[in-house]
């Protein structure tokens, strides 16, 4: 169809909507971080390529750099194995209603808001009176310091954030196995392939495209990850999150921490430009890894 | 190719007019309606003894001048600094008279977004003043704020009261005497404590008791504006503190790490014998723990490490005035009303803090009100202003530096070299 | 099913995992709600007991009292229904005309849409923090609003959907002599239905939960969203662990329940979009 009067009209305001908060932030962020910007400050000189040198020599911000990393892989790559194992365990329930219980069930934590769930974590990883180290008590095993150690904050993060994400990836992948006709699945069986064998050569490239879907989606969001690392590292020792001595760092929070905090918004807006680059990056592999072309 | 020289062009443009912009929006806070009632916003943090004692005071003030009102807006504790600062930055909204931390004041004084305090006022306050509680506010010779109390962080401590009892031990008199009752009472099983000697570990603690070991063993950590922690004395100390949590286990670095808990929350919940802490903490326990001062814990002189009765003291919560402001006139008039002594006596004995002015401090009815006080007020004279620095930084970076000594076994004369880094 | 199994011990041993696993996943929420109605005093001082010694409301009457839960409640509540109502408008018209209009630089204004998605906020919050400031928005639920009127992700999954639909009809009723606005109405919003509720359903979650927005835009007590306002009980002294349970329970038990009434719609929303 052509109505150009029509398609102009609506598309004008929702461009400069979209261009006003995405498009153009970009710009201005990649204008600021060449500036020494304070909004406080009487002066913000044009720096140049400073903010971006300093950032080699910034130990908060290699930490962070680290632990982003780190976080983002590890607890994307569990998220992804477990959802498919949680969803192939649940659909090989009998029980419609179970099968719709269970999903429901690891549903729910998504609802809750990340920061309200991320309070009632952080007492229950408490080192005194959290409910962790009640029930390693219990059992006799020694009681870590979950959000204190520098070895253990990490872990203890990503253990919540699995809790707390890995529902919408276990549902997709639920929809996805129903999706798949049952002739594959039976002349597979008839053929004498066990369970595993089935799921690894049958089920598991028949998910390509979700899989696809999935691994970028949960890359995404996994590298914007701040609620739980401000609310769990923040203690009366590091009023502003990232866990003692900023082990708990990770690239968004820091991003904030500059700019709102310190108010170093050129540098905060350098930082903001590694993490864009980053998110491109591995996007783009992932797309070009888990490309598949199976079809059914 | 010409596209991209525009975006480029609009990229570097962009700030410029951005700062422009925020220049020029400086827009005039508080409406003067009608010509009559003037209405001023004032900005606090939130805590009840605070905002209780705040209300009685602004309706004696509104009482006094009917053509000016207050309004309040408390703001909880963990977001009034941020709360602060962006609507400082913003430059439009925010308040008439801000209720600050000195240590944040330090940072804003030389931006210009304060308007100084009126010299009638100011020479009234110089002479009646200890010399911690106006630091932070000068800059250049000027002052942009001034202070409500007097914030100790260090002179007294709290004690287990029924536990000296039960054991038949008395309060220690000295230094070493505290920390040998400390070791020997303490009790704990790897990372878990049931009882904690002495915990100087928290954010405000931790280095209150670290520079205060500096002073009154005779050094400094101050070269003119400088700090500077790589000396021996300082080393010592820092030291002996690591020592206290490593091999005498005291405490453990809890309170510094993943942990909403403070070093006083352990004391009033029986699971501690002594925390270096300020007055303030007193009320707290009475209120949310329901214990009583007197009875389950007491309020003691803490001993002095070395030979000097020195110690450390920040700049706490004052008042200060936005210069953006269409009141600042009468913004002072309601500041001026607070400082006065009867007035600045009642709000301190409300909200159990230390008066900020030598004629209150030593006031009989704020001595009687506030018994507790004096362990801090005998040694009140051997305060020092604790240095030109924005003190969460000077805070953080030294438990930065203390976490990082107890976790990765760092060398002392490493630490002290990046914490001298992490502060200039 | 080729042959029906048998309860063999295997399948009871997953079924005791299956069991434990989900009791694992349910436990935060018991713990919960149980803290809650502890004393702050109770729960440092008896961490063994998992039951309350002594049931106490006081966490939820400190909740409900001393801040001003309701407003906050309304305030979260005004800004995602009006966030949802405005993206499934914007992207179901947007994705409309994407996929059965033809008009000059509709590549490049697509492809615009796709890049928007891949634009993260925490990447862009400094400059949006200071447009929103420019735009007089700081400190309103505008600025929660106005910016997220557009979704790149809803205008994409209502183009897949609409491209479903065969243009036959819509040139059939532009030949009834039905506007173009007429289309959209009549024919294609009842057959987006299956795809506006799952982009609802995302949409509201994602506003209804969002913190890092909040806490920059948002500066007044009485203008904050849930999320930010449950540090309002942590105090710069302590925290109430009592309010503090019971604002996390307010604030999550809500949603909850809404979720468990229509858990059906939101997992079948959910498995929609991922089929896209």
């Amino acid at each position: 169809m052509k109505n150009n009067r029509f398609v102009y009209t609506i598309l004008t305001p929702i461009f400069i909507c979209m261009i006003v908060f995405t498009l153009l932030p970009i710009l201005i962020g990649l204008g600021i971080s060449l500036f020494d910007y304070n909004p406080l400050a009487v002066s913000s000189p044009f720096i140049g390529l400073e903010n971006f040198k300093k950032l080699a020599s910034d130990g908060v911000f290699l930490i962070a750099l680290k632990n982003t990393v780190i976080f983002v892989l590890v607890t994307v790559s569990l998220n992804i194995v477990l959802a498919l194992l949680i969803a192939q365990a649940i659909s090989s329930m009998r029980s419609n209603r179970t099968r719709s219980f269970t999903r429901m069930i690891f549903f729910m934590p998504i609802v809750a808001p990340l920061a309200a769930s991320s309070l009632v974590w952080k007492v229950m990883y408490a080192n005194k009176y959290g409910l962790f180290n009640n029930i390693l008590g219990h059992l006799g095993l020694p009681a870590h310091n979950w959000l204190g150690d520098p070895a253990w904050l990490l872990p203890s993060i990503i253990l919540f954030t699995l809790w707390a994400d890995i529902g919408y990836n276990i549902i997709i992948f639920s929809a996805g196995m129903d999706g798949i006709p049952h002739d594959f699945i039976e002349a597979a069986a008839i053929d004498g392939a066990g369970p595993v064998r089935r799921f690894f050569f049958i089920t598991l490239p028949l998910l390509g495209r979700t899989t696809a879907f999935i691994v970028t989606m949960t890359l995404i969001s996994h590298f914007q990850m701040f609620a739980q690392f401000e609310i769990m590292g923040r203690s009366a020792g590091s009023p502003g999150g990232g866990g003692p001595n900023n082990v708990g760092m990770v690239l968004t929070l820091e991003i904030y921490k500059e700019a709102f905090k310190y108010k170093n918004m050129g540098y905060a807006s350098a930082i903001a430009l590694v993490l864009f680059l980053i998110i491109l990056i591995v996007t783009v592999i992932s797309q070009r890894i888990s490309r598949s072309d199976w079809r059914y | 190719m010409k596209r991209k020289l525009i975006c480029l062009l609009l990229a570097f443009m962009l700030p410029g007019l951005l700062l422009t912009g925020c220049q020029k929006s400086q827009t005039t806070k508080g409406k003067v309606s009608d010509g009559e009632t003037i209405t001023l916003k004032y900005w606090t943090h939130l805590e009840t003894p605070w905002n209780v004692s705040n209300d009685k005071l602004i309706a004696a003030f509104e009482e006094e001048y009917p053509d000016i009102k207050i309004e309040v807006e408390a703001y909880p504790y963990d977001d009034f600094e941020q709360k602060v600062q962006t609507s400082l930055l913003s430059k439009s909204g925010g308040a008439d008279i801000y209720e600050l931390w000195g240590g944040w004041a330090y940072e804003f004084a030389p931006t210009g977004v304060f308007s100084p305090v009126p010299d009638e006022l100011l020479n009234d306050l110089l002479d009646d003043c200890y010399e911690p509680v106006l630091g932070a506010f000068e800059h250049d010779g000027a002052y942009y704020g001034v202070p409500m109390e007097f914030n100790a962080e260090y002179g007294g401590m709290l004690v287990n009261k029924p536990y000296f009892d039960e054991h038949n031990l008395s309060y220690p008199d000295t230094w070493d005497e505290m920390i040998s009752l400390a070791t020997k009472n303490s009790v704990s099983k790897g990372d878990i404590f049931d009882m904690r000697g002495f915990d100087f570990i928290s954010f405000d603690s931790l280095p209150y008791t670290w520079l205060s070991m500096i002073l009154s063993s005779g050094g400094t950590y101050l070269e003119g504006d400088t700090f500077n922690f790589d000396t021996p004395i300082a080393k010592e100390t820092l030291k002996k503190l690591v020592d206290y949590v490593k091999v005498n286990k005291v405490t453990n670095i809890e309170g510094l790490s993943g942990s909403d808990i403070e070093n006083f929350h352990w004391l009033f919940l029986d699971q501690a014998l002594m925390v270096p802490r300020g007055i303030w903490s007193i009320p707290v326990g009475e209120e949310e723990f329901d214990i009583t001062y007197g009875e389950e814990f007491d309020y003691v002189p803490m001993p002095f490490y070395g030979t000097e009765k020195r110690w450390a003291a920040e700049t706490g919560w004052g008042l200060a005035v936005n210069s953006g402001s269409a009141n600042t006139e009468a913004a002072w008039k309601f500041i001026s009303f607070c400082l006065r002594p009867e007035n600045l006596v009642q709000l301190n004995i409300d909200r159990g803090m230390i008066p900020p002015r030598k004629s209150v401090a030593h006031d009989p009815a704020y001595v009687k009100a506030v018994p507790y006080s004096k362990p801090i007020l005998d040694v009140l004279d051997g305060a020092s202003f604790v240095g030109p620095i924005n003190t969460d930084v000077l805070k953080e970076s030294i438990c930065n530096m203390y976490a990082d000594i107890i976790q990765n076994d760092t060398p002392i004369d490493a630490a002290v070299l990046k914490l001298n880094q992490d502060i200039q | 099913m080729i042959h029906r199994k048998k309860i063999t011990p295997l399948r009871i041993m997953g079924m005791l995992i299956a069991a434990v696993v989900i009791f694992a996943v349910v436990m935060p929420y018991i713990w919960m709600l149980l803290t809650s109605f502890k004393s702050t005093p109770e729960i440092m001082k008896n961490p063994d007991k998992i039951l309350p010694i002594q049931w106490s409301i006081n966490g939820y009457i400190k909740v409900l009292t001393r801040s001003p839960f309701f407003i906050w409640f309304t305030n979260s509540l005004l800004v995602s229904v009006s966030v949802t109502l405005l993206v499934l408008f914007t992207s179901s018209l947007t994705g409309y005309i994407f996929a059965k209009y033809q008009f000059r630089l509709k590549n490049l204004l697509f492809w615009l849409i796709l890049a928007s998605m891949m634009v993260p906020f925490s990447v862009t919050m400094i400059p949006n923090f200071l447009i929103v400031n420019k735009l007089g928005l700081y400190d309103s639920l505008a600025a929660l609003i106005v910016p997220m009127m557009v979704s790149g992700f809803g205008i994409f999954l209502c183009r897949q959907f609409c491209e479903d639909i065969p243009d036959s009809i819509c040139e059939a009723a532009k030949i009834d002599g039905a506007g173009d606005f007429r289309i959209y109405f009549t024919i294609i919003l009842p057959l987006l239905r299956p795809c506006l509720a799952a982009l609802a359903i995302f949409t509201f979650l994602e506003s209804w939960n969002d913190y890092l927005r909040p806490l920059i835009m948002l500066e007044k007590v009485d203008s904050m969203t849930l999320p930010v306002a449950l540090s309002f009980f942590s105090t710069q002294h302590g925290n109430d662990l009592s309010a503090t349970m019971a604002a996390a329970a307010l604030v999550m038990m809500p949603v909850t329940i809404v979720f468990l009434v229509f858990q059906k719609h939101f997992i079948k929303g959910i498995a929609l979009t991922g089929s896209k």
